[in-house]
C-alpha cells in the first residue's frame, strides 16, 4: 500500500448537497476501488487565485487514502475527473513520510497558529521561539 | 583638515555589509513543505508571482526544488496565481 492525497475543486455553483453528493461519489469510488480513506477534509468554498471557466470560486476537497502499488484506481478517477464537468481542477501526489507526518500532525492540531505552520517536523521548543526570527527579517 | 575620524562616518558603513544568509528548512528542521499553506509560500514569491531565486531566499538546492514545486502546485489548484500585480 502506498499513501496518496488528492485535492480537487468543485464547480461552487452547485447547490451545497450537490458539492457534497460529488465528493461522496469520488470517495465512494475509491473505497470500490480498495482504497483505505483515512480523511477527507472539506475545506470550502476558496476565492481562486484565477478565473477558470468563468468561475472565481471553488469548493476544496482534501482526500488522504492508501491504494495498493500498481492499482489502477488512482487512473480511473483522474479520468473520471476529465470527464466530470463540475471539477475544475484536481492534483494527486504521491506522500513520502515526511508529508505523512506533517497531514497527522496538521490533524492533530499541532499548527493551529499560522507561525507554527510552517515547522512541522521540529517539536523542540526552541524551534518554536526561533521560528519568528525569520519571518520578521523577511517582512522588514 | 578633516581627520581620519571624521571621513570615518561620511559613508555609511552599514552598506558594505553582509548579512549571513541560511536556509530555514535546514535550521528549522522542516522536512515538508505544504502546497496549501498560502501565506507561508509568499514568502518566496516577488510581486509578480514569481518563484524568488535562491540568492534572495537562501535556501539550500534540495529545499529551493521543494519549494518550487510547491509552489507549482498551489499555482495548478488556483491558489496562488501565475501572473499577478501586486500581490503583497
Amino acid at each position: 500500500m502506498r499513501q496518496y492525497e488528492t485535492t480537487f475543486v468543485i464547480d461552487p455553483t452547485l447547490s451545497g448537497d450537490e458539492i457534497r453528493q460529488t465528493a461522496e461519489m469520488y470517495i465512494d469510488f475509491l473505497k470500490k476501488g480498495n482504497c483505505e480513506v483515512m480523511h477527507l477534509e472539506e475545506k470550502g468554498i476558496l476565492q481562486l487565485a484565477y478565473p477558470i471557466r468563468k468561475k472565481t470560486s471553488g469548493a476544496y476537497f482534501w482526500v488522504e487514502f492508501k491504494a495498493a502499488i500498481g492499482s489502477d484506481v488512482i487512473n480511473k478517477m483522474e479520468l473520471a475527473f476529465r470527464r466530470d464537468d463540475t471539477i475544475l481542477r484536481y492534483l494527486t501526489i504521491k506522500v513520502d513520510k515526511h508529508r505523512a507526518q506533517f497531514n497527522v500532525d496538521k490533524r492533530a492540531g499541532k499548527f493551529i497558529k499560522k507561525e507554527k505552520v510552517d515547522e512541522d517536523a521540529s517539536e523542540t521548543k526552541d524551534g518554536n521561539v526561533k521560528n519568528e526570527l525569520p519571518k520578521a527579517k523577511v517582512e522588514g | 583638515m578633516a581627520t581620519r575620524e571624521d571621513i570615518k562616518f561620511l559613508s555609511n558603513p552599514k552598506i558594505g555589509q553582509k548579512r549571513n544568509k541560511y536556509c530555514r528548512f535546514r535550521r528549522f528542521g522542516i522536512k515538508s513543505i505544504d502546497y496549501t499553506d498560502v501565506d507561508f509560500l509568499m514568502n518566496f514569491i516577488n510581486e509578480q508571482g514569481k518563484i524568488l531565486p535562491r540568492r534572495l531566499t537562501g535556501n539550500s538546492l534540495k529545499y529551493q526544488r521543494k519549494v518550487a514545486t510547491a509552489i507549482k502546485r498551489a499555482r495548478h489548484l488556483a491558489l496562488l496565481p501565475y501572473v499577478a500585480d501586486n500581490l503583497k
